[in-house]
């Protein structure tokens, strides 16, 4: 990951990148460390290709280093396979960047991030969505999701919202809003919407459930001593700062920690097989269910594996949907399961009379039985 | 929306019924399809999102993949 610029033009109210400036990498830093890490691929037994992530701040504020370092790909072949991603808001594209990507969009891909309805662009973002092209983003990277946040105001409508876009046919990835707290009201109106989505799905078979009902429940009744990690920070990604200087993740970078706590590559044990263990979870039956950003954990509470006790309802309440929906959906495939649903049934089946023990409003995290 | 007996004997029978007939362990779900694109480094849940075609439904922390389960 290339932090390409500090700079935005938008200003989120979920935002947790502070220590926005007007800072960009120059092009000649970006080429060297590509032809680096290019360089340890081709050497390593481990690696067999190279993604390079553009990131922000808006990436596409820095589009003449993105556009100077695609052309030089395309015209410079890497020793290894390679794919360049920039996620984007999608607000600064215009008809010569729109060619542009349309002719480079086998060497890089963008994902689009967006809140899901005119009012949430406007409430989260305070930009109208009328702007954004998502026809374009559709038509010319059509197996690339739309990322979607969810904030608290998005919860009222969030089924309507999901269900718009993917009878438009976009593809949606859902995540909360990290750093919310998130009320026992905000987690039953979660399941609720959930709920809502469920029903959708199992009507008609032409969507895809969303990302937030279909994780698997592996490990509910046997928690593992350490916590899975759920990304690849530090591990199968880098992430190199403006400066080159490199961090596990780009939420270690100044830009989200500022230049005092900014926590460098080095000074983290990636390896270390407990990094991600918060001994307040280790009962925890949604221990290896709930999901865990080292990056987050750093930001906002000081310590990579300390988890946010804010959205333990929120979680909980995505897990029982997910739970049901997946029983459901499932014991519609008489004919046409595969290994991978039994792997998944079977999963479910355990982990839904835990579920059954718990309740939004009468439960307390960590959710041990 | 709520699950009946009904529907968790069905399903059992489903999946019994399914390992019964292609002669086959069932596993756990960490064995079930490898995600190639993303490396395993893709949750959905976390911040960003990778390239992949899966990323929506890739399960970073066992390096599988919910996608095929709903082809």
């Amino acid at each position: 990951m290339l932090m390409i610029t500090y700079s935005c033009n938008l200003s989120c109210s979920y935002c947790y990148e502070s220590n926005k400036s007007d800072k960009m990498m120059p092009l000649n830093m970006a080429k060297s460390l590509i032809l680096k890490e290019a360089e340890l691929v081709h050497n390593s037994s481990e690696f067999d290709e190279l993604q390079i992530d553009f990131m922000g701040g808006e990436p596409l504020m820095n589009f003449d280093l993105i556009r100077e370092i695609v052309e030089w790909l395309g015209a410079n072949q890497l020793s290894v396979p390679f794919i360049c991603f920039a996620t984007t808001n999608g607000t600064l594209m215009d008809d010569e960047k729109m060619e542009w990507f349309r002719k480079y969009r086998n060497i890089i891909w963008l994902g689009l991030s967006y809140d899901g309805s005119e009012y949430l662009q406007q409430i989260n973002r305070g930009v109208k969505a009328q702007i954004i092209n998502f026809d374009y983003f559709h038509d010319v990277w059509p197996e690339q999701g739309f990322k979607l946040t969810i904030a608290k105001e998005s919860l009222r409508s969030l089924a309507e919202v999901i269900l718009d876009s993917q009878k438009k046919g976009y593809k949606i990835a859902a995540s909360l809003a990290q750093g919310i707290d998130w009320s026992d009201d905000d987690a039953e109106l979660y399941l609720e919407q959930l709920s809502l989505l469920s029903v959708a799905y199992l009507a008609d078979n032409d969507l895809t459930p969303i990302n937030i009902l279909s994780r698997a429940f592996y490990e509910i009744d046997n928690p593992p001593e350490h916590q899975h990690r759920y990304c690849g920070s530090g591990v199968y990604m880098i992430t190199y700062d403006i400066d080159g200087t490199n961090y596990g993740c780009h939420m270690f970078a100044p830009i989200v920690m500022g230049e005092e706590s900014a926590l460098e590559m080095s000074k983290i044990d990636w390896m270390c097989e407990t990094i991600a263990d918060d001994d307040r979870c280790k009962n925890c039956i949604l221990k290896s269910y709930c999901p865990t950003c080292m990056g987050l954990n750093y930001h906002f509470r000081g310590e990579v594996s300390k988890r946010d006790f804010g959205s333990c309802k929120m979680i909980l309440a995505e897990a029982i949907a997910s739970c049901k929906f997946q029983i459901k959906v499932l014991t519609t495939r008489r004919d046409s399961l595969i290994k991978e649903d039994v792997s998944y049934g079977r999963a479910a089946l355990v982990a839904y009379p835990l579920l059954s023990e718990l309740s939004i409003r009468n439960s307390i995290s960590p959710f041990v039985m | 929306m709520n699950i009946s007996e009904k529907e968790i004997i069905k399903l059992r029978d489903m999946l019994n019924t399914y390992e019964e007939e292609h002669g086959t362990s069932a596993g756990d779900v960490t064995e079930s399809v490898n995600c190639t694109s993303c490396a395993g480094y893709c949750s959905g849940a976390c911040n960003n999102f990778c390239t992949s075609s899966c990323s929506s439904y890739c399960d970073g922390s066992s390096g599988s993949c919910w996608q095929s389960a709903h082809r």
